[in-house]
């Protein structure tokens, strides 16, 4: 009688199967502040293989969780007690480019930024570019619904998946979506992206691609304070202009960002605005001046364009490494997704300022400000007494107010075990039945990705994560 | 006890609330006829009919605007009608916020109406946008000539609430543009025909509007240089906004007078956005089609262009002039002149209209069968239709037949092992099955 690691290896071979607790570490984590060690890690290179293993996994009971690159937010990779992982790591490749479709197919090992370079040969890009985008996987984007800097105009990644290959709970496979993005029939593809790995594994999904734009102009806001860079937003959208991407930088990351590159945000400043714009010449320049008055306007002290592909390049760097160079702050953080609608920013931030005093705990704000999602980024020493707990509660009392003024808590990085437990904030017992219809609909036996999302009373092992390079927002 | 379904309305909710019994033939799907028609002004007023039916063991069908209710196949039973064009408040409307919330009686032209006021637009389109509600629209998941670059409902649908089939109203998503706070219920629910709940409310997100439109009509003389152009113009920086291939048929269909006369084949080239940007689109676009031997051209501004796009968008579900069968196919863009060719082919001297999207791969094709082949013949067509377009890795739906050709044929096509998971679901939000019983695919 084969062992369950057995029929593992069986299915996979021997060597794409861990199950020693030394070599099964590494992924106790994702990029969460929770862990649990799996009974097992599989690497499977095909999705026969996908399907066997969750055949067998049906057949025992055993629970599973996808993983991809393990640099999710929320905790949605941390394998349930007693289950295992399936990790695609080997399953990373670019199957098609369809440059007439505009459409690629890959892997859902396929990390984010290579599927990206290698669409820009073809003059196309893949648009959903969440920061961690050098790391991350599409699989990893599809379960998370990631996001990213130019989702501001573009939409997030269920706007650009067409289709995909899935593996559901029993180990059958479907296909959900069609060669269209108007498929019959319910539109499980778009349920199913932002579902956490609940409703079943994906093995090979179809992506829109878009042109690359003919003209990108990038301005750097330099403001005195953050309340006004906050009016500047509400400034640029009120006059009726959407930018690329609309990104905020406060005077505390601004300072860990030029102590580690230089990305020419001013030292003196007290926040920064990055606002893209891209389209043909004649859109672009049109708004450029609308751009530029509702920044000075708002009391921008200064307003630079960077024109050229390195300038640009700089001020990105300095964007999407901000989180890395916390490390130059404090040890440790932890942080919040919240969305609030983006006429609320500036009340919401004072609030969050007034809650980091109330606790004690320095933060630092680098976020989404064209779409309101807020990422307030606690600042500590994990060894000082009790802040782990003031941490939480600071967390908790952002989520509460984010809600309060209309908004919400997640707005990329996924509720997973994170933030499970303030479900209730946003919806009632009857919104989160129906949402379990769902998932009972895919997998009747909730063994996939169990534990995430829904409240459960089970709260999450608080260790805080080193803060440093690698950390991505 | 009230049996009778209409009486028990009354009891509920009042006379006044009631349609006369004479008035419902004017409700009738594939000649099933309601038992009772509810006209709906609040929320509460769906949760109550829902909870009794489900009591009462009623099948329920939601009506926006009734434009679309040839969609599916016939409907199991028909017990109550929830008229819903009179529940149609615009709830939240936040312009510095690009968020507007209605109830989803609303039309989409009122609904345009109010958001223009701010320069604000909700990118929907849909035939007879003054009578189709969002509700309807969302249900159906319509869409029209710009959907190439603007996408479909559910694209544009942050929020929603829904009363399920016990009458429990729940809520998913929210108010704000992004989000991944529980599931995407929306997605589940645009274009579910509302087999799943019935929409009672809806948040979009919005954008600026477009102070500036066009349309330029190149007349090509076969399908073939139609579907080359497009992919030259769509591979081009300043691209249209959406591209419509219609033949002579369908350009009648539209009908603007002077287009189909001597009309083969039209490339129909929509533009929207600020002014100089459509200028350039329009001057670059058309510079190519006359380096492309394009000589007949016509080129449309403002409202004789946007005019000429609702009459397109109309055309989309042929609206107006209604064919004996209406068929929508749904390819990978560089299948689509393949499938187009394949089906002319196949259906022979059939008078056929055809409409077809190349960047979003739609083809409809519009036949009056009976005059040259009964309706056996006819359906074997479709039989031959489904396996070419399978073999495309496509797929045929009929959108449009008498509801006697219905019974004769599923027109969602064949059950494919996606459907057992929608089955699932349905099983799950409407274990009665008394929501639009029988119409969507899989006979759910």
């Amino acid at each position: 009688m084969q062992t369950f690691i057995e029929q593992l290896q069986a299915i996979v071979g021997e060597e794409d199967v861990i199950s020693h607790p030394d070599d099964l570490l590494v992924y106790e984590y994702d990029g969460s502040v929770d862990s649990n060690m799996p009974r097992a890690v599989v690497f499977p290179t095909s999705v026969d293989e996908v399907s066997k293993v969750l055949e067998l996994t049906h057949r025992e009971g055993i629970p599973v969780a996808g993983r991809g690159s393990g640099t999710g937010l929320s905790g949605g990779a941390i394998a349930a007690d007693g289950g295992i992982q399936i990790v695609f790591t080997k399953m990373n490749h670019v199957l098609d480019v369809n440059v007439e479709n505009r459409t690629a197919t890959v892997e859902p090992g396929v990390i984010n930024l290579d599927l990206d370079n290698i669409v820009r040969e073809f003059g196309m890009r893949y648009a959903p570019d969440p920061s961690s985008q050098k790391a991350c996987s599409i699989g990893g984007n599809i379960a998370e619904n990631a996001g990213g800097p130019h989702c501001l105009a573009y939409g997030t990644t269920t706007n650009h998946v067409i289709a995909m290959e899935v593996v559901l709970e029993d180990g059958s496979v479907v296909n959900l979506g069609g060669p269209s993005r108007d498929a019959p029939g319910y539109d499980l593809r778009g349920v199913f992206v932002g579902s956490e790995g609940t409703f079943g594994i994906t093995t090979k999904i179809t992506v829109r691609l878009l042109p690359l734009p003919e003209m990108v102009k990038t301005f750097l806001g330099i403001f005195p304070d953050i309340e006004s860079a906050c009016t500047a937003v509400s400034a640029v959208i009120g006059h009726g202009i959407v930018p690329a991407a609309l990104e905020m930088i406060d005077a505390l990351s601004i300072k860990a960002v030029q102590s580690v590159t230089d990305a020419g945000f001013p030292d003196d400043a007290g926040a920064v605005l990055l606002v893209e714009l891209e389209g043909l010449t004649e859109e672009v320049e049109e708004v450029t001046e609308q751009v530029e008055s509702s920044l000075w306007d708002t009391g921008a002290k200064d307003v630079r364009i960077a024109e050229d592909p390195a300038d640009r390049e700089k001020l990105w760097v300095g964007r999407k490494t901000a989180f890395g160079s916390f490390g130059t702050i404090a040890p440790n953080y932890y942080l919040v997704d919240g969305v609030v609608p983006r006429t609320r920013l500036t009340q919401v931030l004072k609030r969050v300022s007034e809650i980091g005093q109330t606790y004690g705990i320095t933060i630092a704000n680098v976020f989404h400000a064209g779409d309101g999602n807020l990422h307030p980024c606690m600042l500590f020493d994990g060894r000082e007494p009790g802040v782990l707990d003031r941490a939480m509660q600071a967390a908790s009392e952002m989520m509460e107010y984010c809600v309060e003024v209309g908004g919400t808590l997640s707005g990329e990085h996924g509720i997973g075990l994170e933030k499970k437990e303030y479900m209730p904030l946003v919806f009632n017992d009857a919104d989160l039945a129906e949402m379990k219809k769902v998932r009972n609909g895919f997998a009747p036996l909730n063994l996939l990705n169990p534990g995430k999302i829904f409240p459960d009373g089970e709260t999450f092992n608080f260790e805080a994560h080193k803060s440093g390079p690698g950390m991505y927002i | 006890m009230i049996t009778d379904a209409s009486e028990l309305m009354v009891s509920l909710l009042g006379r006044e609330c009631v349609m006369p019994m004479e008035s419902n033939l004017a409700y009738q799907v594939d000649g099933l006829v309601p038992k009772a028609v509810v006209q709906i002004q609040e929320s509460s007023q769906i949760q109550a009919v829902l909870n009794l039916a489900s009591q009462q063991d009623l099948g329920v069908t939601p009506w926006g605007g009734g434009t679309h209710q040839f969609l599916g196949n016939k409907p199991s039973r028909l017990d109550i009608v929830l008229d819903m064009h009179k529940y149609d408040r615009i709830l939240d409307f936040q312009p510095a916020d690009l968020t507007v919330t209605v109830e989803s009686g609303i039309t989409l032209d009122k609904l345009k109406a109010q958001l223009i006021s701010d320069d604000k637009l909700v990118p929907l389109e849909s035939p007879l946008s003054g009578v189709a509600t969002i509700g309807g629209i969302v249900a159906t998941n319509r869409s029209g000539p710009l959907r190439y670059s603007y996408g479909l409902p559910r694209d544009w649908l942050i929020g929603s609430t829904v009363c399920g089939a016990g009458g429990q109203q729940t809520k998913s998503g929210g108010k704000v543009v992004k989000n991944v706070t529980g599931y995407d219920l929306g997605k589940l629910y645009a274009g579910s025909l509302g087999t799943l709940g019935v929409i009672s409310e809806v948040t979009f997100k919005l954008v600026p509007s477009n102070p500036a439109g066009g349309l330029i009509v190149g007349k090509v003389d076969s399908i073939d240089e139609a579907v080359q152009i497009s992919k030259e113009l769509f591979a081009k920086v300043y691209s249209p906004q959406g591209i419509q291939i219609v033949d002579n048929l369908a350009m009648k269909t539209i009908g603007h007078p002077l287009l189909h006369t001597g009309l083969t084949y039209g490339v129909m080239l929509f533009f929207c956005g600020r002014i100089p940007a459509v200028n350039r689109r329009m001057r670059e676009c058309e510079g190519l089609l006359e380096s492309s031997g394009i000589i007949s051209r016509q080129m449309f501004l403002s409202d004789e262009a946007d005019k000429l796009l609702a009459q397109t968008t109309n055309a989309g579900s042929f609206a107006i002039d209604i064919p004996e069968c209406l068929m929508k196919f749904n390819v990978s863009p560089d299948k689509l002149l393949a499938v187009a060719q394949r089906s002319q082919a196949i259906l022979g001297n059939i008078p056929t209209a055809l409409l077809a999207d190349p960047g979003f791969g739609v083809i409809r094709l519009a036949c009056d069968y009976s005059s040259i082949v009964s309706t056996s013949e006819f359906l074997a067509c479709v039989r031959s239709l489904r396996n070419m377009v399978s073999q495309h890795n496509g797929s045929l739906i009929i959108e449009r037949c008498a509801y006697q050709v219905k019974e004769a044929i599923d027109v969602w096509g064949d059950v494919t092992p996606e459907v057992k998971v929608m089955a699932n679901i349905k099983k799950q939000f409407d274990p009665k099955m008394i929501l639009n019983q029988g119409r969507f695919m899989g006979h759910l």
